[in-house]
């Protein structure tokens, strides 16, 4: 079996020790078919135990180990050895506070989830005694959304995220569509609340690169511009709808 | 947070996009083509030119196309200025309506121009 | 300050840091010559209202050197933002018909043939 030594420059902040965050360098022997993250691991299990780092699955399902890899997002069981340098700089997600190494704080995400109403909120109580059926075009219609993994790949490209503090980000934003294009659902206009809102779709100025790095193929940004139409068409009608319901 | 009125410019962006993408590469071209003496300089006469502003459809489809463009070119201008760094609330809104004002500005003398016409 | 977390600063030249951002921003800032171009006309056709002087002296600005090098910067510039829309028309909307999605090819190439439908009309409504 080939080997191959890695130099991983990972960034390191303790915040018990370190003002500022600091590179580390490892040299590490690395077989051909790992992936970043199996050199992690290694860095963990011989050289360093102190490096810490989310991960779980180790199969692109979790959403875990999002980092930036040569200053790319991508999710470190996915980014195998064999298409990277021998020199690799592994950094935290972009945009996000880091709390230690490659750990950042995740509470916007989880905020702009409840803010967009991610969950069903029913357009009617479902059938008595029976599954709440939908048709193939039903389903088709919202499932390519359903995708997302909250690893907030995404995040870390977006421009906007990091030009403005409030902004909701595409997998919020994605995943408040796919609840709005979900036929069992009856709230988006309680949605558009937030996501109508200057903080939501409207930072949004197709860059694109959120659906480059999505490693689900969710398409986050086709999903704002559709939302964008849908708002538009949701304010123009607003004069002639009775009452918006509460939230 | 309530819902924004940013649909207000937004259509207006998208309309003007959609026609700078269609329509406005074909008018370059016929101007472009008079200038380099590919077309004779009679299809920019005077008194064609004007027959055409004149004529109620004409001048509507100047006044709609030329109106959309510039409110494109404002809205996605404001937006790139904040992306380039304009980040302050306050100073935000300063560029917003400087961006608008002038689109505003450029309806007027259109639509003046229009009406002389 | 040590014991809290470390946030990251967004430099002023982010965009500079991919290059698919600095193919972004090119693709917003044809949104000037967009601008120039329609308001050169707005000026133009002010001209018009003014008279024959003012028209031949606006046309003779646009026809000068510098003026076709505008209009050659100005197309190119119109011409990519052309490319980008028609690129990103696809994901903006999802058409359904008969049940079955409109693949992203297929709207892609219908702008196309809307455009060329428009461009042979405006020609032809040019030269007639």
């Amino acid at each position: 079996m080939t080997e191959r030594t890695i130099r991983l420059e990972v960034f390191r902040y303790r915040p018990e020790q370190d003002d500022e965050p600091v590179w580390q360098s490892y040299d590490v022997p690395c077989r051909e078919e790992w992936v970043v993250l199996d050199a992690l691991n290694h860095v963990k299990d011989h050289l360093d135990g102190t490096l810490s780092y989310r991960w779980s699955c180790h199969m692109a399902v979790c959403g875990s180990c999002g980092m930036r890899v040569n200053g790319d997002p991508m999710l470190a069981c996915k980014a195998f050895l064999r298409d990277l340098p021998d020199r690799i700089r592994v950094e935290p997600l972009d945009h996000f506070p880091v709390e230690r190494d490659l750990i950042v704080n995740q509470d916007r995400f989880l905020d702009s989830l409840s803010a967009a109403k991610i969950w069903l909120i029913p357009r009617k109580p479902a059938p008595e005694g029976e599954e709440y059926r939908q048709s193939p075009g039903e389903l088709a219609a919202f499932r390519q959304y359903s995708m997302c993994i909250n690893c907030l790949l995404c995040y870390s490209a977006c421009p906007q995220v990091g030009l403005n503090s409030g902004y909701l980000g595409p997998a919020a934003l994605a995943l408040a569509h796919r609840y709005n294009e979900d036929s069992r659902d009856g709230g988006r206009l309680r949605r558009n609340e937030t996501t109508a809102s200057n903080e939501g779709v409207w930072e949004c100025t197709f860059v694109g690169e959120c659906s480059e790095v999505c490693p689900k193929h969710v398409d986050p940004a086709g999903a704002i511009q559709q939302m964008k139409l849908a708002s538009s068409i949701d304010w123009l009608a607003r004069p002639f709808r009775r009452k918006d319901p509460p939230s | 947070m309530s819902m924004s009125n940013k649909p207000l410019v937004w259509l207006p962006f998208a309309a003007g996009g959609m026609l700078a993408a269609l329509v406005l590469p074909a008018c370059m071209l016929l101007v472009l083509l008079v200038g380099l003496g590919a077309l004779p300089p009679e299809t920019l006469a005077f008194e064609r030119v004007r027959a055409f502003a004149a004529n109620p459809l004409g001048g509507l489809g100047l006044f709609l196309v030329l109106t959309l463009l510039i409110w494109h070119a404002a809205h996605r201008f404001r937006m790139t200025v904040q992306d380039l760094g304009v980040r302050a609330t306050g100073a935000r809104r300063v560029v917003a309506w400087a961006c608008y004002l002038a689109a505003a500005l450029g309806t007027a003398v259109l639509l003046r121009a229009l009406i002389v016409l | 300050m040590k014991g809290s977390p470390y946030h990251p600063v967004m430099p002023a030249n982010w965009w500079l840091s991919r290059p698919s951002y600095a193919r972004y921003l090119l693709r917003e800032l044809t949104c000037v010559f967009v601008g120039a171009y329609a308001g050169a006309w707005i000026l133009g056709l002010n001209a018009l209202a003014g008279g024959r002087a003012g028209w031949e002296g606006f046309l003779a600005m646009m026809m000068s050197g510098s003026g076709l090098l505008f209009q050659v910067v100005a197309l190119i510039s119109v011409l990519y933002h052309m490319v980008t829309w028609f690129e990103l028309a696809p994901r903006s909307m999802r058409l359904r018909v008969g049940g079955r999605s409109v693949s992203p090819m297929t709207v892609i190439v219908g702008h196309y043939i809307v455009w060329a439908a428009v461009t042979v009309a405006v020609l032809w409504l040019g030269v007639m």
